[in-house]
Order: structure tokens, then C-alpha cells, then sequence
């Protein structure tokens, strides 16, 4: 029995790698878009040191940037980066790119989105129509995003969980297929949407970029607060991230013929 | 109608899967091998461990067998997601094991499979070995030998029970998703193995991909216990 538990150490000790390593905490959004697949093998030091990309929602991954399991975070909640950074948990913060939310529906167009002059216009019709809607209700940067726009409007669809407006609880492409398949409307980010390939009939029933701007942060996790963050590597992938030579391939990065992300 | 046009959306996602399963890349390589290395091991580390401690449990009656039975069947239906979730906790980096540098490792995700293993080796053995012992009892006190040699002989006499018990315990490890996403997060190239990848194409809207992947699953689930019962039938 000893020797069994001695051979099952040893099996743990000779796999840990001490290889330096940057954990990038991401939302689902980039990460379904395809960009750090583009983009890290720019990376000067691509081969030299192991870059983990972690995509969760952002509620998520503030969540485990503040237990310390990421050097680097991008997320697109303004406020709650800002709560990051005054808490006390990142040292810098980088406004990375910006694409933005448009809204998905079916080809019919039942609510008639279309001809709406507003988000909020286009909100009120949902709700005046009780057409169904999918929310991603998961606090990641699109949902609070959705919120803004209902509390806007001071109406509160969530007494209507359930019937018309369901919250899903899920990322952007599973609530997507949800959308879908149910013939309802959804809130998405641009980005998602052009790489997502079961589409079937639903199209961009609202759009306008500058009413609906989606920001993405970077922050640098505060390594006097986790000491376990290799800082020389972290700081470096930062600054590169920051350049002007990622946002020259950040900017030109497409999907399907269209751009992606903007950087002003 | 309606039906004609979900079938012929079926019929299409299934040719299209079997198209990209003869064209998949070198990355889906990578992906069935870590899917494979981190469940054989994490199976073949519990089984050896549970298969031991069961043969000592079924040859004796001891104060608490029954409680620890009944606590072993219960942890059979302990959500993957859960265990993951204690995983994340604990290693994480301000967690209690988090100096230990394991979280997003496929290490861990062995320890994640190991854990969800384990109960269903445990109790499935334990009821089969209690079984061939009150069978073969009296023929065992008949050799009048050791401890040792009764355990040695038992465990040999259920091989093939045992065997089968193992594979239930590998196709669970190796179908499980819930707990090797949370603390392997799903990292390309490190992490990332069938299930998980399953979940990442569906949500990229990829359904064909997806469904190509999950029938690879059962293909390699087919083979290996092909494999496994040749073996049997050759050397057991």
C-alpha cells in the first residue's frame, strides 16, 4: 500500500511542469471568435513560454483572477473591471479593442425589430409583444449589457421568467442555440455571431455600433496580491497585447470577409 | 412535413459528421490521445487501489462495513460538476493545495476522474467479491491457507466480473465532461480532450463538428472493448 501511494507522488511530481507559464482569464465571446488563435503566435516569445487561455463568462473569470489562477484578464464589463482595480486585485488596465452587440432574431421578424429607431425601441417592442427572448442571464459582460438596457427602460422582464423571457444561464453560442431553435430574439456580440455557424434562418434583425459599443479590458493581475504569478512574464504579454503591433493584427483579423474587433 | 424537415436536418448532420471524421487534423489526434491518457490512467489508479482495499473488505466482517458500503453506493451519484467545483476550490492558488500548481493540468483532471471513479469501482467490486465469497467460502477454508493467499485467489476468481467492472469505470471517466472543464479549463493543446471539445464546438454552433467528435467517442469506446474482450478470451 505504501509503495502504491509512493508510485502515485512520483507520478505527480514528474508531470508538474516548472515551464513559465501566463494564464489569460477570457470571456467566451473572444475566444469563440477565434482571435487568440490568430493572434498569440505573434507572440514573440509564443514558443518560449506556455500561454493557457481560460474562456468562461466574465463573471467567472474576475472570479478566478481574484483567486489568483490568471495573470492577465480580458473582459467586457466596464464597471465591474473598475470594481476589480479598486479592490485592489489588478495593477493596470488597458482599454484592448471594441466590436459591438447586435440583435439576433428570426427572418420573420414578428416584433418587428427591424424598423425600430432604437435599442430601447426595440426592447419595449419585445416586451410589448411578449415575443420570446433569450437572455444569457449567466453575469457576463452581454448580459449585464441586456440589464442596462431593461433598466433603461425601467421595465423588468424577469417576472416573466419562464414564458417569454428565458433565461438561459449559458454562453453566447449554446444560448445562441437556443435562440434558434425556439424562433427568439437575443442580445449578442458581434463577434460570436460571425464565426457562429448553425444560423439557420436567423439573421441581424438590429444593429448600430455606436449606440451599442461592447468594450473589451485587459487587466494586469496585481501580483503583490498573488505571489504566485510569475510577474517578469505576465508584464511582458501585457505590454505586447497593449502595442501597436498586436492592435495592427487585432484590427486586421476577419471572419468570414468582415472585421471583428476596432481599436480606436 | 415538419417531420420530413427534421430528418432530412439529421440525415444531413450525419453524413456531414462522417465526412469530417475522415478528414480530421492532427489537433483531434492530440485530443483522443489526452482523452484517453487521462482516463486510462485515472481508471487503472482507482481500480488497482479499490480492487485492493474491496478484496480486504469482503473477506471480513467488521464494524461499520455496512455504513461504509451504503456511504460508497451514495458517492456513485456525486455530479461531476461538484467535484470539479471542490477540485477548483481546493487548487486554486488561494485554495489550501494551490501551492501545489496543479489547477488547468491534465494532472488534475486525472485526480477529477480518479475521484468520480473510485465509488462506482468500489461498490460494484465490493458487492461482486461479497458474492464469490459467500460462494466459494468453504472452498477456500478447505486450502487452509493464508489471508493473503484467499484474497489472491477471490480477486483472481472474479477476473472477469472485475474486468467488466473496470471498462463501467473507464466509460464513466471517459464520457465525463462536468468536472475535467472546471479544472482543466478547457486550454488547447493541454487540457482539452473529447468531451470538452465537444462542448467548446456546439457552442461555437459547429454541430456537425460536435456530433463528429461524440461519434468518434463511441467509436473508440467500440474498439477498446474489442480490444478488451480479445485479451480476455486470449489470456485471461
Amino acid at each position: 500500500m505504501k509503495r502504491l501511494f509512493l508510485i502515485a507522488t512520483l507520478f505527480f511530481i514528474s508531470f508538474s511542469s516548472h515551464a513559465s507559464s501566463v494564464t489569460i482569464q477570457s470571456t467566451t465571446s473572444t475566444r469563440d471568435s477565434g482571435l487568440y488563435e490568430y493572434l498569440l503566435p505573434y507572440y514573440p516569445d509564443f514558443n518560449k513560454i506556455n500561454i493557457k487561455v481560460i474562456a468562461v463568462g466574465t463573471g467567472q473569470a474576475i472570479m478566478n483572477a481574484k483567486n489568483c489562477d490568471g495573470n492577465i484578464l480580458i473582459v467586457h464589463d466596464k464597471e465591474r473591471e473598475i470594481k476589480f482595480i479598486t479592490d485592489g486585485h489588478g495593477s493596470d488596465r488597458h482599454n484592448l479593442m471594441y466590436n459591438d452587440f447586435i440583435i439576433i432574431g428570426p427572418s420573420t421578424d414578428e416584433a418587428d425589430i427591424s424598423s425600430s429607431r432604437s435599442v430601447q425601441e426595440a426592447f419595449s417592442r419585445i416586451y410589448k409583444k411578449k415575443h420570446k427572448f433569450v437572455s444569457r442571464a449567466d453575469s457576463s459582460g452581454t448580459h449585464s449589457s441586456e440589464i442596462a438596457i431593461w433598466n433603461q427602460l425601467k421595465l423588468d422582464p424577469s417576472t416573466y421568467t419562464g414564458k417569454w423571457y428565458l433565461e438561459s444561464g449559458q454562453g453566447m453560442g449554446p444560448s445562441l442555440n437556443i435562440a434558434i431553435s425556439l424562433d427568439a430574439y437575443i442580445l449578442s456580440d458581434r463577434s460570436t455571431w460571425l464565426r457562429f455557424k448553425n444560423k439557420q434562418t436567423h439573421k441581424i434583425v438590429y444593429e448600430n455600433s455606436s449606440e451599442l459599443r461592447n468594450d473589451y479590458g485587459m487587466i494586469l493581475v496585481n501580483h503583490k496580491k498573488c505571489k504566485n504569478l510569475d510577474y517578469d512574464s505576465s508584464l511582458k504579454l501585457y505590454q505586447w497585447l497593449a502595442s501597436d503591433d498586436a492592435a495592427a493584427i487585432i484590427r486586421n483579423y476577419r471572419v468570414s470577409n468582415s472585421h471583428v474587433f476596432y481599436i480606436d | 412535413m415538419y417531420v420530413n424537415v427534421v430528418l432530412s436536418f439529421l440525415v444531413e448532420l450525419v453524413l456531414q459528421s462522417l465526412a469530417n471524421i475522415f478528414e480530421l487534423n492532427n489537433s483531434f489526434k492530440d485530443v483522443v490521445i489526452l482523452s484517453l491518457y487521462v482516463s486510462v490512467i485515472a481508471t487503472i489508479i482507482s481500480s488497482v487501489i479499490s480492487i485492493y482495499l474491496t478484496s480486504y473488505m469482503a473477506i471480513k466482517n467488521f464494524f461499520g462495513k455496512d455504513a461504509i458500503t451504503l456511504i460508497f453506493n451514495s458517492l456513485m451519484s456525486l455530479p461531476p460538476v461538484v467535484v470539479g467545483l471542490i477540485l477548483y476550490i481546493t487548487f486554486s492558488s488561494s485554495g489550501v493545495l494551490g501551492f501545489m500548481d496543479l489547477l488547468y493540468s491534465p494532472n488534475i483532471m486525472i485526480i477529477a476522474q480518479f475521484i468520480i471513479v473510485t465509488p462506482i469501482i468500489i461498490s460494484l467490486s465490493l458487492k461482486c467479491l461479497n458474492d464469490r465469497y459467500s460462494l466459494l467460502s468453504d472452498y477456500l477454508f478447505s486450502l487452509n491457507t493464508s489471508e493473503n493467499k484467499i484474497r489472491r485467489t477471490l480477486v483472481y476468481e472474479s477476473r472477469y466480473d472485475l474486468l467488466i467492472i473496470v471498462i463501467t469505470g473507464m466509460s464513466r471517466a471517459l464520457s465525463e465532461v462536468g468536472a475535467v472543464i472546471i479544472v482543466g479549463g478547457n486550454i488547447d493543446n493541454l487540457t482539452r480532450v473529447m468531451t470538452t471539445s465537444i462542448v467548446l464546438e456546439t457552442s461555437r454552433g459547429e454541430l456537425s463538428l460536435a456530433l463528429s467528435l461524440g461519434i468518434s467517442l463511441i467509436v473508440i469506446a467500440v474498439t477498446m472493448n474489442l480490444l478488451i474482450s480479445y485479451i480476455k478470451n486470449k489470456l485471461l
